[in-house]
């Protein structure tokens, strides 16, 4: 190699087209700079990762007894639409928890992820490559956006088999009772497209977040997350102080819950109402699978705040962008 | 031939501060240019507007591009190291060549491995467990193996001990400079560099106080040593700059005939150092 190094590279590599030059095409670009977010932000994919794993884990060790309305299910006959209730419950919470972890998990990396380019000035080696700031943001928004939410959403997924297949291994050697154990694949698919439809719904509503701490990373000279974390807490704190309102903290509160509000018409479901009126009395469980039928996805898919927070997402990511284009620390 | 380069006006101030003031130079096609100043002087300014890193007002042409408003295409034609030690610690080896294999279409991933065989760099290593020198040759063996018609080095040797410094310039020169490519360094250190420059610009307090071709410096400029009973003849000939070397004094000139300089004492070609010294020296034109 260093015998021909002194012909020139250049015009060689011209002059045959690809030879050993990669061809590197915006889906090839799109996909490298997204496997970089991975390198760098690796909490991104261990900590979904090993929640899952410890899960799995406190599957396999559990033991005791369950208990309902203080009486010993393992003792009393368990049926089978409550066994299914149980593992269905046991699915959504698992999505719920591993959701949370890779909310916090992502909500650092948005704040991280344009700071920290300029604080330990890599910034300099990405700006000397062909990759414009649009598809730059663009990757960390899909890492954000889509890949974090469905890569959780198969995770939580394929937890939950792994946990009904211990389940079901306990049953077998009867360290549980087998009544306790139930599968219905239908209905796990249900609940599946149920989640899947929150994922995207939970990315549409929380852009403006998004496009929030993508903002304040970009801006941020210092201290990024003091500032993402800083201003939502101290501004609602200086407006109750100053003017005595309250305004943005309802705000706030709302760009949090509002979606799943809507979702479920403001908790008037015929699945709430029935599952009410049966009291706690009797333990009998509504199929939750039913509520794929019952939710208010139009209306949610359609309403206008979620438009509204869309706008005010693609104007902050936008800002994010120019600034990243333009800015200059020197 | 035009230019790879063409500045006009070109100026960028920092609140009061004029980092350049209506600059205007080109740099040819081949050729290996010099940006040389004091720190401060506007040297980075200059490359920063270059690669369109930074705002700035008059007409700057790179590669007949607009680095304002074409940013994204002229990054496929020029390469650049803004400054040692801006790779990522977190970096591994073989993620830095698949990252530019990925979204570099000019990347040569077998030509930056061979730099790389010829160093003491492991493809496992993370950028954070080597040492500055090596993560500058990593840096270079990225650089150098794209197939760009320009490439930018800002200081591009700055902390880095002699050894490797000379490495830096002889794989600059011998494996990777060829007619078709054009180079630009900035640098403070002259000395080092002198004999690799086709041209060089001196920089000073935002103006260009030297643009010349290296051949041409020999008879621009002159360098006579004087004894001290000479100085008042030669400085009537009205030297730029002067300064005392062991009783007698060095005087430098622009322009004058070696014929009418040389009968007052030793005449000599300035090195680039030497000229360095005497235009910065000098008050601000």
């Amino acid at each position: 190699m260093s015998t021909n190094m002194t012909t020139p590279i250049g015009t060689a590599s011209l002059a045959v087209p690809g030879s050993g030059v990669a061809r590197a095409g915006l889906q090839q670009t799109l996909v490298t700079l997204v496997r970089r977010e991975f390198w760098e932000h690796r909490a991104l994919w261990i900590a979904p990762l090993a929640t899952a794993v410890l899960l799995v884990v406190c599957a396999l060790f559990a033991h005791g007894h369950v208990q309902i309305d203080g009486n010993d299910v393992g003792d009393q006959p368990f049926s089978a639409r409550q066994a299914l209730a149980v593992s269905t419950i046991a699915q959504g919470v698992m999505w719920l928890a591993l959701n949370l972890v890779m909310s916090a998990v992502v909500s650092f990396y948005l704040i991280d992820c344009l700071y920290a380019e300029r604080r330990d000035r890599s910034i300099y080696f990405w700006k000397s490559l062909p990759v414009s700031d649009g598809l730059t943001v663009a990757s960390k928004l899909l890492v954000a956006m889509v890949l974090a939410p469905l890569g959780v959403w198969v995770l939580a997924a394929v937890t939950h088999v792994a946990v009904s297949l211990v389940f079901a291994a306990h049953s077998a050697f009867g360290q549980l009772p087998a009544h306790l154990v139930a599968w219905n694949t239908l209905t796990w698919l249900r609940v599946e497209l149920l989640l899947l439809i929150g994922v995207i719904l939970g990315a549409l509503w929380y852009a403006p977040i998004t496009g929030f701490f993508l903002l304040v990373s970009v801006l941020a000279r210092r201290n990024a997350v003091m500032w993402a974390l800083g201003i939502p807490i101290v501004v609602p704190i200086l407006e109750r102080i100053v003017l005595g309102t309250h305004y943005l903290w309802t705000f706030m509160a709302y760009r949090v819950h509002g979606i799943w509000d809507i979702l479920a018409n403001h908790g008037d479901l015929k699945f709430l109402r029935d599952q009410s009126a049966e009291g706690n009395s009797h333990f009998h469980v509504q199929p939750i699978d039913a509520l794929l039928g019952e939710l208010h996805f139009r209306a949610a898919f359609l309403a206008p705040d979620l438009w509204l927070g869309l706008i005010a997402a693609a104007a902050m990511i936008y800002a994010a962008t120019r600034i990243r284009r333009y800015r200059d620390d020197t | 031939m035009t230019a790879v380069i063409e500045a006009r006006g070109l100026s960028k101030a920092f609140g009061a501060q004029r980092a350049l003031d209506g600059v205007s130079f080109a740099v040819q096609p081949g050729h290996i240019v010099g940006l040389i100043g004091p720190n401060g002087a506007g040297k980075t300014t200059a490359l920063k507007a270059i690669l369109g890193l930074t705002s700035f007002t008059g007409d700057l042409r790179v590669m007949g591009l607009d680095p304002r408003s074409q940013r994204d295409e002229l990054m496929r034609e020029v390469c650049f190291i803004a400054d040692v030690a801006v790779l990522p610690r977190w970096l591994k080896v073989s993620q830095a060549l698949d990252f530019v294999t990925g979204v570099h279409p000019r990347f040569d991933r077998s030509v930056a491995e061979g730099f790389l065989k010829k160093t003491d760099i492991h493809m496992s290593s993370r950028v954070g467990q080597l040492s500055k020198g090596m993560v500058t040759q990593l840096h270079l063996s990225l650089i150098l193996a794209i197939d760009a018609r320009l490439l930018v080095l800002d200081e591009p040797t700055l902390g880095l001990d002699l050894l490797y410094r000379r490495q830096f310039y002889d794989t600059l020169l011998n494996d990777y400079f060829d007619k078709q490519r054009t180079i630009l360094i900035t640098t403070h250190q002259v000395e080092e560099v002198e004999h690799l420059f086709t041209d060089i610009i001196f920089i000073k307090h935002g103006h260009i106080a030297l643009d010349s071709p290296v051949e041409d410096l020999g008879s621009r400029y002159q360098q006579l040593i004087v004894s001290s009973e000479q100085a008042a003849a030669a400085r009537a000939l009205g030297p730029f700059y002067e300064h005392e070397v062991f009783g007698r004094v060095a005087m430098f000139f622009e322009g004058r005939s070696a014929a009418e300089l040389s009968a007052l004492g030793e005449l000599r070609t300035p090195s680039i150092a030497d000229l360095f010294v005497a235009r910065m020296q000098r008050a601000t034109p």
